[in-house]
């Protein structure tokens, strides 16, 4: 009794402080890696926004599956024999036991192999044995003990799943944010694909050091990632690379960071296909920003991100753009696994998805040279977090703060420059704070 | 750059047999001789790179070499359990050098300071390919540890390699590694070691 009532004090001195110092562009620094943030995350956060579960792509025949992470718990997407994609409780209704432990695969049902009940790739539980000698008739109702949905809905190819039932839609949830999302999503008409399964591993790191990083941090690169001035990989020095905007949608948390290169050629680093591609596809305002693009670097809220920039395996060599898609999903305190994808547009050619994807491959996932810096940076911060002296400290988030947004751009959302700025962190600092506030 | 380049066995003293040794070796197997001195390239490969002396790691490496490591996926017995397409390293020797190149200057920093690393390489098993090349398959277990950590990672990995004899003193070229980790959700921060 009396620790549920000094957790609840507690709980209220910390959003209390959170509260009072994000008024004043300051977060505390005890909210990177605390049990407390941890276990209330997991309550008011996660168990209500709308969280990224799969790429449509991944998922290409009747039968297919993947097995995802929602909210900590176990889940299985997979596709039905009518070709409709659904999300299920990786839990036979009977005793609980997980009825798929493979990670991907091809299954027309899922076998528990503890009783052995059986459930079809749409979630009807089909078999249970021995129904008629054990159950007596009409006592054991099939139909009632299917695997438990999960509602889902999905924009441009990503599958995303909600567990509260009161939540908005997801069209409304994203809020404008689909404009920005087109950059990644929509580079021709048939959208993209996941390349390959994700890269996954698991680091010490807080999940949101990583979605504020990519909510637009431009302000990192030439230091963090400063071997890619050293060895020639940037087409900007280091004085311009402040250059582009910053958008964020507020209230929602999603924000994007448009790093622009003064003199870089309209949509460097794109194949003449998914240029076309993009025409077709993309409205006259998307593309008079996203021609400009070097760097696109954007957090759909809470803990998805998605990354595109030219790039070259060798410096010097004509540069290919490559799009990663990241989830950060948190499994304990100060702690995450990673699931990283390297998506392609559907309609390049197969030497630009090898290309982009060999891109991918030097410059992010585990072994990724830029992502090597982030996470050895990110891991220090959470560690960091913890010690008795820091966690009372705050970090300054007043960046911007006294400036005004830009109010002629042609794209939706609250826009500032230069890009390195972090009116995208304060939004998704106050967007996490109104969720947490929420009992 | 001839020694870059897939020698065939004539150039480097005629018949496979030339190391001829007095153990017995399977139909493609190698004798004794040559064993010993494809696990001894190993072991000084390993030594290089426990040593961080990665130039001379690359110099191991022809020029047209792929550094290849497929993604574990946990799938079903029935099927693969190695993805299609999907790589942790999808390098040859250009990027392998950008890599080194990265390590080699003051912004790794995931590097700084260094990893501590020790590669064990055991159950090599080595083969004759049709072009003269020789194949091995060997186990590697790779410590790393930093900083004052006491915790510490430890990658498992099926090793193939394929080697080209040269002239050199290493005796051998790299033209080709593939390699899987055991694991498909990879422990520690980065990858920022070669395997």
């Amino acid at each position: 009794m009396s620790s549920t009532l000094s957790q609840a004090t507690e709980i209220d001195r910390l959003l209390g402080r959170a509260r009072s110092e994000m008024s004043e562009g300051r977060v505390p620094v005890e909210i990177f890696n605390s049990d407390v943030v941890f276990a209330l995350e997991q309550e008011r956060l996660f168990q209500r926004a709308w969280l990224f579960l799969a790429h449509e792509s991944e998922l290409p025949d009747p039968g297919d599956y993947v097995l995802r992470s929602l909210a900590g718990n176990s889940v299985i997407v997979s596709r039905d024999e009518s070709g409709r994609i659904g999300c299920f409780l990786n839990m036979c209704r009977h005793r609980g036991n997980q009825v798929c432990k493979a990670s991907e695969g091809n299954a027309s049902h899922f076998r528990c192999s503890y009783h052995g009940w059986t459930y079809a790739n749409d979630g009807r539980l089909i078999g249970v044995p021995h129904i008629r000698r054990v159950y007596d008739p009409g006592q054991m109702q099939r139909s009632d003990w299917g695997l438990v949905p999960v509602r889902t809905e999905s924009y441009a190819g990503l599958l995303f799943g909600c567990l509260d039932p009161g939540a908005p839609s997801l069209e409304e949830y994203l809020g404008g944010f689909q404009f920005y999302l087109d950059l990644y999503l929509r580079p021709g008409p048939n959208g993209t694909e996941a390349y390959a399964p994700p890269d996954r591993w698991e680091a010490g790191t807080d999940w949101k050091i990583c979605a504020e990083n990519f909510a637009g941090d431009g302000y990192h690169t030439p230091v963090a990632h400063q071997f890619g001035f050293e060895l020639g990989y940037y087409a900007s020095s280091a004085t311009t690379h402040a250059d582009g905007y910053a958008v964020h949608i507020p209230h929602k948390g999603h924000g994007i960071g448009l790093g622009q290169t003064p003199g870089m050629s309209p949509f460097f680093g794109y194949p003449p296909e998914v240029v076309a591609g993009m025409e077709d596809v993309l409205s006259e305002a998307q593309l008079s920003i996203f021609r400009e693009v070097r760097t696109a670097v954007g957090t759909v809220f809470p803990n998805l991100s998605l990354l595109i920039q030219p790039f070259s395996t060798v410096p010097g060599e004509p540069g290919v753009r490559f799009c990663t898609m990241r989830l950060w999903q948190p499994v304990g305190v100060g702690r995450m696994q990673m699931l990283s994808w390297c998506l392609v547009p559907a309609d390049a050619s197969k030497e630009y998805k090898d290309a982009a994807y060999r891109a991918y491959t030097l410059a992010f996932g585990q072994a990724g040279m830029f992502e090597q810096d982030d996470f050895d940076n990110w891991s220090r911060v959470t560690r960091m977090a913890s010690s008795p002296l820091c966690r009372d400290l705050s970090f300054p988030y007043f960046m911007g703060l006294t400036r005004a947004p830009l109010d002629d751009f042609p794209g939706p959302g609250v826009v500032m420059q230069p890009y390195m700025t972090e009116t995208n962190f304060r939004n998704l600092w106050q967007t996490w704070l109104e969720y947490l506030e929420r009992p | 750059m001839t020694t870059d380049r897939v020698t065939p066995l004539a150039d480097v003293g005629g018949h496979p047999g030339h190391l001829t040794g007095s153990a017995p070796s399977l139909p493609d197997g190698v004798d004794a001789d040559l064993q010993h001195a494809v696990e001894r390239f190993l072991y000084l490969e390993s030594e290089i790179l426990d040593d961080r002396r990665f130039e001379e790691w690359l110099s191991l490496f022809s020029a047209d070499a792929t550094y290849e490591a497929p993604l574990r996926v946990t799938r079903d017995r029935q099927a693969s359990q190695l993805s299609e397409r999907g790589r942790l390293f999808s390098d040859t020797k250009a990027t392998l050098e950008v890599r080194v190149r990265r390590l080699l200057s003051e912004y790794a920093w995931a590097e700084q300071p260094p990893s501590r690393t020790r590669h064990f390489v055991s159950n090599v098993r080595a083969r004759w390919l049709d072009d003269g090349a020789i194949a091995v398959r060997s186990n590697v277990l790779v410590y790393r540890n930093r900083a004052e950590q006491t915790d510490f990672e430890l990658y498992s990995a099926d090793r193939h390699d394929e080697l080209v004899m040269t002239s050199g003193a290493a005796m051998f070229s790299i033209r080709r590694r593939w390699f899987v980790v055991d694991q498909s959700n990879m422990s520690g921060d980065s990858l920022s070691i070669f395997l």
